[in-house]
Formats: structure tokens, sequence, C-alpha cells
């Protein structure tokens, strides 16, 4: 039988403040185990939250940025639940009055373009990290809470995404524009932005929906992919065989390669939320909304649309470059210091990115846009070939330097003077005396054999539309 | 009113484990403070705004500056056990958040 996919999207993404949504303890990854923690982390008796304004403005500029209402009015609540991971018995949250509802990101593009709704975007602290032994005998855990208390914010979609596909175009264009705002540093390795996807199936031509199943412990865009496709077959095998689905919370196995359900305790879980009396609420009046909405800047697809106006690029190019703020504005900058902007744009997408995502870094880890202007600059003005070019590049890779100096000390200059180019055809012409009568013969790989003579000669150094004009008059 | 079963769940989810009579006790003890608070339901509350703060002040923030108030010494102190700088607790295993 056939079935459509319902999926919904939870993602929560830390905010990059420097220090924590309610105290002052910094925020840096990868610090030793509860070297970042006050007493508010640690829920000692008497220590008061007081929220981080930096925080709000970022999550109310996340906001506007994905076309969500901000609202005058908000408040936090405390979520209630036993756990080492929050030493406060609660984690603070906005349950009944969230800061932002109904924003929207558009996924797909041309005749395929359609809207996916977001239901509301709350504001919450993180909870920190437990570290649990492989061997179930040791009756220890341990704690740490540099994490805990951590700015957050949650995005939940509408059940509106149809697809794994649809899944994944909706995160990357999510990551696009949180990175774009500098709200977030959305590194899914490091946890800065975490997915939990709703799954549910439903026979087609039905209108009601399956029962849900969520997801946790989806670390990239390859598992939220591949986790959703799995979920799919695995409750269609269960409809076909006659069986239905639980609803529950199902942890995705990245070396497995599936999903498996997760010890759940009988009781469901009862958060009794009620407001938390230790934080005021907020109030956001026009004129400060409005405010941190002129903090907004160009987003990809505008950025995108302006690209292909401004730089004459074809829409793949632009698309590719405007995916990330950083590409984009490397890419401007090797144009405003002269690249011609295609020239610059299949360096950058062909050349750089495909080393960048072999290295996991930037282009910046490279080399500066200077050089990259400069190399491009050395081929456009004749001093060196496209081939030489290459050379060139994987030297900067490489070892460094700069592409004016590296063609000088490596004697990588093009042989651009008719006089010497003329010698050397003269003398590939004089040693290859068979191939010239192959020539005109009429066999034309010949000329081939001879114009490879003449690269090797000069070491690929050659001019080679220069040396193919003087070799075409010299054998009239 | 609470029965006894929504007692004995309240007890679970605050961790308390009730002996004896204890149950029966607090049953009737929870349904004295209902009923005593209950009165204040006499009261007409359709033109009030919800109440969510005993004060009236709003928006207390903190400017985003990171500074340490916690040594690690202090939380070896008031921990009950670290070691490596972890606070070591008793093994839980709850995959739920």
């Amino acid at each position: 039988m056939g079935y459509k996919p319902t999926i919904g999207l939870e993602v929560h993404v830390q905010l990059n403040t420097a220090s924590k949504l309610f105290s002052t303890a910094a925020t840096s990854f990868g610090a030793a185990p509860n070297a970042n923690v006050s007493p508010v982390c640690l829920g000692l008796p008497g220590a008061l939250p007081v929220l981080n304004r930096e925080a709000l403005d970022k999550a109310v500029l996340a906001g506007i940025a994905l076309e969500g209402q901000i609202h005058h009015r908000s408040k936090f609540d405390r979520k209630n639940y036993f756990y080492p991971d929050l030493p406060k018995g609660y984690q603070i949250s906005q349950f009944f009055e969230p800061y932002c509802t109904k924003g929207r990101i558009i996924i797909g593009k041309g005749e395929t373009q359609k809207e996916i709704g977001i239901t509301r975007i709350h504001m919450e602290e993180d909870a920190g990290k437990l570290i649990h032994s492989e061997d179930a005998n040791i009756p220890e855990s341990y704690v740490d809470l540099n994490r805990a208390g951590t700015p957050l914010i949650e995005i939940v979609s509408e059940p509106e995404i149809k697809s794994a596909d649809e899944a994944v175009d909706y995160l990357t264009r999510l990551k696009s524009i949180l990175s774009y705002i500098e709200v977030s540093d959305c590194n899914m390795e490091e946890g800065s932005l975490r997915v939990d996807c709703n799954v549910s199936i439903a026979p087609e031509g039905v209108d009601t929906l399956g029962t849900r199943v969520e997801i946790k412990n989806v670390n990239s865009f390859k598992a939220v992919k591949a986790s959703i496709e799995y979920e799919m077959e695995r409750q269609a095998d269960l409809l076909d065989s006659g069986g239905s689905v639980k609803q529950e919370t199902r942890l995705w196995n990245a070396t497995l390669n599936c999903t498996m359900s997760m010890r759940s305790k009988e009781e469901a879980h009862d958060y009794r939320y009620f407001p938390d009396p230790d934080l005021t609420p907020i109030l956001l009046t026009d004129d400060e909304i409005e405010k941190i909405r002129q903090k907004l800047p160009e987003l990809s697809e505008q950025k995108k649309k302006r690209f292909i106006e401004q730089y004459e690029l074809p829409e793949y190019d632009a698309g590719v470059l405007t995916v990330e703020r950083d590409v984009a504005d490397y890419f401007e900058e090797t144009v405003r210091l002269g690249a011609p902007a295609k020239k610059a744009s299949n360096w950058i997408m062909v050349e750089m990115m495909a080393i960048t995502g072999e290295r996991n870094n930037t282009l910046k880890d490279l080399f500066s846009p200077e050089i990259l202007a400069e190399l491009i600059g050395e081929i456009e003005n004749g001093a060196i070939s496209g081939k030489i070019g290459k050379s060139v590049f994987e030297i900067l890779i490489n070892e460094g330097g700069k592409p004016k100096e590296i063609i000088a000390a490596r004697g990588m200059a093009q042989i651009s003077d008719e006089g010497q180019i003329a010698k050397i055809v003269d003398e590939v012409l004089g040693d290859n005396a068979s191939a010239v009568e192959d020539f005109k013969a009429g066999k034309d790989r010949a000329l081939k054999a001879l114009q490879g003579e003449i690269m090797k000669r000069t070491k690929g150094k050659v001019n080679p539309q220069l040396a193919n004009k003087i070799l075409l008059e010299k054998l009239k | 009113m609470v029965n006894k079963d929504e007692v004995k769940k309240i007890a679970g989810l605050a961790r308390l484990r009730l002996e004896g009579d204890e149950l029966e006790k607090l049953t009737k003890d929870f349904n004295g403070i209902l009923d005593f608070v209950a009165q204040i339901n006499e009261v007409d509350t359709s033109q009030a705004r919800p109440f969510d703060h005993v004060l009236d002040s709003v928006n207390i923030f903190r400017e985003d500056k990171p500074h340490s108030v916690i040594t690690e010494e202090d939380i070896r102190k008031i921990a009950p056990k670290t070691e490596a700088g972890y606070i070591v607790v008793p093994r839980v295993i709850e995959t739920g958040e």
C-alpha cells in the first residue's frame, strides 16, 4: 500500500553569547569539566537567575529573520523534572507565552517552491552533560554542567514537511539564515544545532494523521535524511503486516543505520509547567523590536538574486556562493579586489570548496581573498596560463606563499615573447621532420604531437594561443 | 478534591516514598488545604489579568559579560563526590529528557 509521510522538526539552536542565559558563567565550548559554572547553574540555594539581554536580542533577531511574530509580552516557565543534568530540578523554558510564533521558511525552488510554517520559537536553557560508563556495573555517573544554562532557542515547525529531502532542505535554509544573522555557530557536530524529527505515515488518500514517532540523537543532515527514510519504511512495514505504530521516542543509531526504541518509563512525563517566580515578564515595545529588525542583514535568497543581477552569475553559481555567508563575503571581496566575477566563482566553487569540503574548514583557512585575486589577476594578464595557475594553486594550498612570488621564484611565468616562441617552434619543427610531413599530408594528429612537443620543451609555460598561431604560420 | 491515586502520583514525581498511613493522612491534608484555598473561587476574576509575578517589575536584564564567581575548589567542597573535575552521582540511566 502507498503511504504519505507527515514530518515536523524541532530544532534546538545554541545562541552564541559570551555568557549563559541566566548567569555570568562563560559559554565556551570544550572547557575543562565544570569550569564554566555559576551558583545559578549549580542550583545553589538563593542563587537567582537574571536574563541575558544579548540572548534576548539574538532570539528576537532569529524570530524576525524567520518571519515570525514577535510578542510584546512573554515570560519564562519552569519545566519540572529530576535528572542530574539540571541540578535545580527544573529547566527554565517558555511554555505558556513564548516570545515568538508563526514564522515560516520557504523551501524548494521554481515551481516546487513551498512554505513550511513555524509554529513557535521559544527561549530556554540547555542542560548539562552526563557521562555513563559503558560498564553497567559501575554504579556512578559523571556530571559536567558547562553546558547547563547555555541559551537555546527551540524552533518548532508545523507538520508540513512531506519527505526526508524536504526536511533536509528546511534545515539547510534554517541553518543558512541563522548563520547569516550570526546568532549561532550552527555546528551540528559540536551540538550547537540539534534536531528532533517527528514522523508519522498515513495511507494515501486518507486525511487523518498516523501515530507520531519522535526520533532523537540525529546529529547530521545525513542522519536526518537516513533516519526519516528508515522510520517511514519501518512504519509502513508495521502497517502492511497488520500491526500498528506505537507512539514513542526512538533514538537514531548512526552506526547501525536504524532507529531504536528508547527504554521509556511506564508513566508519561508530567512536567508540571508553571510561571517561574524568579524571573520577571519581558515586555518589548514596537520601537525595541524595530531597532533589532534594523540589524537584519541581507539574507541568502536576496543575496542570490543580487549576485545574479550585479555579477551576471548563473543561478547555479549564485545559489552555491550564497548558502553560507562567509563564502558569499569571500567571493565579493575577491571581486572587489579586481577578479572577474565568473572567474572568482569558478575558483571558489570548483577548486577551493572541494578542499574545504575535504578538510572541513573555511575558504579563509586556505588563503585570503587577496591571494585569490592576485592568482586570478596573473592568469588574466597573461603572466601564467590557466594550467600553470592550477600548479600555483596547489603550491598555495600545500605550502602557502604569494602567487607573484611563487611564479617568479620558480620560473613559472608564461613565455609570451614572440621571438623566443618562434625560436622554440623552429627547433621543434627541425627535430620532428616526419611529423611535419605527416601534417602536410593531411594528418591532423601530427599537429597535436608538435603542440605537445612545444609544451614539453617549455615545461608548459608557453602562451598556448601564441605558440599555436606561430606554429600554424610556420607550417603553411 | 484529590484522591489517593493522585497523591501517590504527586509523591512519585517529587521522589517521595510514602509509608504506613501517610498516604491516607496526606490525602486528607491536601483536601483540607484545597478546601481552604477554594474560597478564593468566590471572587469574580473575569476582569483580572493573569497573575504571573508578585512584583510589578518587568524587564530585569544583565549585560552579556562573563565572569567567574565560583572555583573548582568550591565545587569540590560542596559536591558529595568529584573526580577529574566531574561531579560524581549515583548511576542514572534515563535516556529521556
